[in-house]
């Protein structure tokens, strides 16, 4: 079975971040789940690395945030995309695949 | 666990703007959590709080990130112009003592004085950012932090030549540079040479 990871690189993490809201705007709670779902458990998102790359995303121009209202009322902030975001979205997937490939290459047959 | 919070997010080094976001911003995220789990038939309050994680943890990083939105591109760029029209007036205006490295010195001390809160970590973030296709070349999209060092290198140049325009139709035609006025655009090259270099070899890495 699977280790569950509590730490992804933090280039990984962007890659993560663009390629899930590259599917649909999110809010920070539904993006970490969205991801941990995703893995089927095997990753787990800590709070303390997602806010802080969402925010370093939005000052790079890659995402936008809007603010929106949960069903009870309370402020709720939605990422999504900006066009910058989402070359940089198809450049980090294809560069992470290589280095998977690369990877499995290098250590698969070990 | 809304007055935890509150007291966590007020005692962040970061930007008061940006405290009210980043409270609104994990208020949701705990409160989502709360109502997942019970949903789940799980403790809400236990939820909340486990899913803020490590508070020291997030401390560090949301300090690190958030003092970077002190400033947007426009007010880097009047910053930059200040800078340039001082560092061009102290050099061509003060005589020769501004000629020499005591120039230069003047002429660093202002740029670095004018920049951005945080420069350098700024600079860094803008050159970790991910590349954007243009019409021709694919490139970085500029920031606070390059659009500063573009302003405050360029802005002493168009102010000299737009003089030597003007002096030169009042008949002066000598033009001397003291080697004072491409020190900023020196140091600023430099910067930005090996701050790039970092950023490409992190990149690689």
């Amino acid at each position: 079975m699977a280790r569950s990871r509590d730490v992804v690189p933090r280039g990984a993490l962007r890659a993560l971040v663009l390629a899930a809201l590259a599917e649909s705007d999110l809010h920070g709670y539904a993006l970490a789940r969205r991801l941990e779902e995703r893995a089927r458990g095997t990753l787990k998102i800590r709070e303390g690395s997602l806010y802080p790359a969402l925010h370093e995303l939005e000052l790079e121009g890659a995402i936008a945030a809007t603010w929106t209202r949960a069903p009870d009322g309370r402020r709720r902030r939605v990422y999504s995309l900006t066009r910058a975001g989402k070359r940089a979205a198809k450049g980090a997937r294809a560069e992470w695949l290589a280095i998977a490939d690369m990877l499995h290459e290098l250590l698969g047959a070990s | 666990m809304r007055d935890d919070l509150e007291r966590f997010v007020a005692s962040l080094a970061i930007p008061a703007d940006r405290k009210a976001i980043v409270l609104a911003e994990l208020s949701d995220h705990a409160t989502s959590a709360a109502e997942a789990a019970a949903r789940d038939g799980l403790d809400p309050e236990a939820a909340a709080r486990h899913a803020l994680g490590n508070l020291e943890a997030l401390r560090r990083s949301l300090e690190a990130v958030e003092s970077s939105f002190r400033i947007t591109r426009v007010h880097a760029v009047a910053r930059g112009l200040v800078a340039g029209v001082l560092v061009a007036i102290v050099i061509d205006r003060l005589g020769w003592p501004m000629m020499g490295a005591l120039g230069a010195l003047v002429a660093l001390a202002i740029t670095a004085a004018l920049a951005p809160p945080h420069a350098l970590a700024l600079l860094r973030s803008e050159l970790r950012a991910p590349r954007v296709g243009g019409t021709v070349l694919r490139g970085l999209p500029i920031g606070p932090a390059l659009a500063y060092a573009f302003t405050v290198m360029a802005a002493p140049f168009a102010i000299w030549i737009g003089m030597i325009v003007v002096r030169a139709r009042a008949g002066t035609l000598v033009l001397d540079v003291p080697w004072s006025a491409y020190s900023v655009m020196g140091a600023v090259c430099l910067v930005l040479a090996v701050e790039g270099v970092r950023a490409r070899r992190g990149a690689e890495a």
